[in-house]
């Protein structure tokens, strides 16, 4: 018999670490904790905390279930294979027990020490990732990552809802920067992942509408994205500091999709590469100068 | 053969003792934060 056999691998904390997608979390967490800093109110130090550390192990999650349900197809693709469920590390199932512990574990926590309207919108966020993108549209409709981006959209309103314990335009607007980011955001790793969805089987815009398409898509989105951004200076949630990130670097996401959309190359996609970047920047520093705002206390402009 | 299996063995059991050490920490630390939380709340609704 071989010692493997004998002794097989034995799951690490790491490895049940990496089924919460870390790096997702970390933007969650950090958008959630923008909707808890700009909202009216205060919030006990340690209250806040257990609302942030609620949504990033309900993020987490919801990673954990993604990778469950989807262990069959990240298999065949090149960026997901050596995910923990596909290298054998971690049974799917255990995935599964992890996931939905974690996600009941959190929604539970948020509702018995921040408030109901907070658990109720993590209980939503969990339930729109997991059922309505995970199970139903990610492999049925390219439309999957727009209307999906839903539930990576509303950190900041569950922050929001933890101080206030209610929702009023002002979150709704820092979600739909989110929503609308997201698929802009995603395309341009679709354009030059487009082989591994294709053989995965996973119907992404450039799979099933082609590149010039998801191209002048992508343009469409940016060019509602730029001024979107710029929108919480005029309603009196962001300042100076805020509308410069927003209108600087929202400039430069355009000029970067529009390379996207001139892009020649269509086998590195060097532009798509680059938006990727662009994009991830975008999104922290327009949050990242939110919480700055607030923290060092520079008035809202109210334009 | 034997000192690989031995190694194999105390390999396997200090690798699953630790992922249990740190499986104890996170759930005592989650059990400090209910508790210290349970306290937040009280002095709140005594209106401490």
């Amino acid at each position: 018999m071989s010692l493997s056999l004998t002794y097989p691998r034995v799951t690490t904390v790491g490895d049940f670490l990496a089924l919460l997608k870390p790096r997702v979390m970390s933007l969650v967490v950090f958008t959630g904790l923008a909707g808890i800093v700009a909202a009216p109110g205060s919030l006990h130090p340690l209250t806040a905390f257990t609302a942030l550390l609620c949504i990033a192990v309900a993020a987490g999650a919801s990673g954990c279930l993604n990778m469950a349900y989807d262990s069959d197809i990240d298999g065949l693709m090149t960026r997901t294979a050596r995910r923990p469920i596909p290298m054998g590390h971690i049974a799917r199932e255990d995935a599964l027990i992890f996931g939905w512990t974690l996600s009941i574990g959190a929604v539970a926590t948020m509702g018995l020490f921040v408030n109901f309207m907070a658990a109720g919108l993590l209980a939503f966020t969990v339930f729109f990732y997991v059922v309505v993108y995970t199970l139903w549209l990610k492999r049925r409709t390219a439309q999957n990552i727009v209307i999906g981006g839903l539930a990576g959209a509303l950190p900041p309103a569950i922050g929001w809802a933890a101080v206030t314990g209610d929702l009023s335009l002002a979150p709704l607007l820092l979600v739909a920067i989110i929503f609308i980011w997201t698929p802009p955001h995603f395309w341009a790793l679709a354009l030059w992942r487009s082989e591994d969805y294709a053989r995965a089987g996973v119907p992404m815009l450039p799979v099933v509408k082609g590149k010039p398409y998801t191209r002048l898509q992508i343009i469409l989105y940016t060019l509602v994205l730029v001024p979107l951004g710029m929108a919480p200076a005029a309603l009196g949630i962001g300042g100076a500091l805020y509308l410069a990130a927003a209108a600087g670097i929202g400039l430069w996401f355009l000029w970067e999709a529009i390379s996207v959309y001139r892009e020649t190359d269509e086998i590195k996609e060097p532009a798509a590469h680059r938006l990727f970047g662009v994009s991830l920047l975008y999104l922290t520093a327009l949050f990242a100068a939110l919480i700055a705002e607030k923290l060092i206390g520079l008035p809202a402009l109210a334009l | 053969m034997k000192d690989e299996e031995r190694w194999a063995k105390d390999r396997w059991v200090v690798e699953r003792r630790k992922r249990n050490i740190a499986l104890a920490l996170m759930l005592a630390a989650v059990a400090v934060l209910f508790f210290l939380m349970s306290i937040v709340q009280w002095r709140e609704h005594s209106g401490q």
